[in-house]
């Protein structure tokens, strides 16, 4: 989408065309603010541990229409305002969605590290287990498996 | 029958090898972290880049971005027209009119390939088209220049006249 939303967009490079570029509408800053926002909690999110694949899309999205935006804003400011409060739109969602992918991956994590703790004690204690009675239960086994055979001295 | 003590040595071995497996994925591990910025020719390789353009006309190519900082980042492309006296290197960023800036948000291992169409306005002889990599910064709450740049020199023709 985005790829589409930049070729659509044929970039025009000249020297003459520059203030257009640094010369976006307060809108466009302030949509820019909010994305800005909303990828500081995606990251923090990241960081706790949480999947934050569709956010990242989602402001991928939000992104694509500020471009979108920004193209239209000459020739139509109606349409390019419509861009800007719908990708406004989407950097809210990211952000009030984010905290709580965070805390779901901060809950996994734990989750993960106290299994592994765990799983970790119990290959020590199956260790102790086999090393002092392993012999024990060895001899055992075997009796029970030959039981009925009989050994003969063969000189 | 192998002796006690023998298999009291396997035994702790197999143990500490188990013990490292389940806790590796725990452990953070330390490797490089970097971005990635590279410029494509038309057909979305290295070389064949635009180097004659009739005035006029449009030229294509490609900006390669790649995250490989451990985490998800931000970029901003900052596509800059110099000329042959302006400076840019990997500690400051080019001091040149901005022509276009394009953002993108990719996860940690991921790469973007970016069309551009380029066409100029103004002929010129040796036109420092300037390439530059920006990343949030979450902690200044600003976009900071990574240090990676790339840089096309271009001749703007303009066409013969009828």
């Amino acid at each position: 989408m985005f790829g589409a939303a930049i070729f659509a967009a044929a970039l025009v490079l000249s020297q003459g065309l520059a203030p257009l570029v640094s010369a976006q509408s307060s809108g466009y800053s302030s949509a820019l603010k909010k994305i800005e926002s909303a990828f500081t909690a995606v990251q923090s999110a990241e960081r706790e541990g949480g999947n934050v694949t569709e956010l990242v899309s989602q402001l991928n999205q939000a992104l694509a229409l500020l471009s979108l935006s920004s193209n239209v804003s000459a020739t139509n400011p109606a349409l390019s305002e419509e861009y800007i409060a719908n990708a406004t739109a989407i950097a809210e969602h990211v952000l009030s969605s984010a905290p709580a992918i965070g805390a779901r991956g901060d809950a996994g994590r734990s989750e993960r590290t106290y299994l592994a703790i765990g799983s970790s004690a119990g290959v020590v204690a199956l260790g102790s287990l086999i090393y002092v009675y392993g012999e024990l239960v060895y001899y055992a086994i075997f009796e029970r498996l030959y039981r009925g055979y009989i050994v003969k001295k063969h000189d | 029958m192998i002796d006690k003590e023998t298999a009291g040595i396997v035994l702790s071995v197999v143990v500490i090898l188990a013990v490292f497996a389940i806790i590796q994925p725990l452990i953070p591990t330390a490797t490089e972290r970097f971005s990635e910025l590279g410029v494509l020719g038309a057909n979305k390789k290295i070389g064949d880049y635009p180097t004659n353009v009739t005035l006029g006309s449009s030229a294509s190519l490609f900006v390669y971005i790649g995250n490989h900082e451990g985490v998800v980042e931000f970029y901003n492309v900052k596509v800059k027209l110099g000329n042959q006296t302006t400076i840019v290197n990997n500690v400051t960023s080019a001091r040149a009119p901005l022509v276009a800036s394009f953002y993108r948000v990719l996860s940690n291992n991921q790469t973007y390939v970016l069309p551009l169409n380029l066409s100029f306005e103004h002929a010129g002889t040796n036109e420092k088209l300037i390439i530059e990599l920006w990343m949030f910064n979450t902690t200044s709450g600003e976009f900071q220049y990574t240090g990676l740049w790339n840089q096309l020199f271009v001749n703007v023709t303009a066409l013969p006249q009828a």
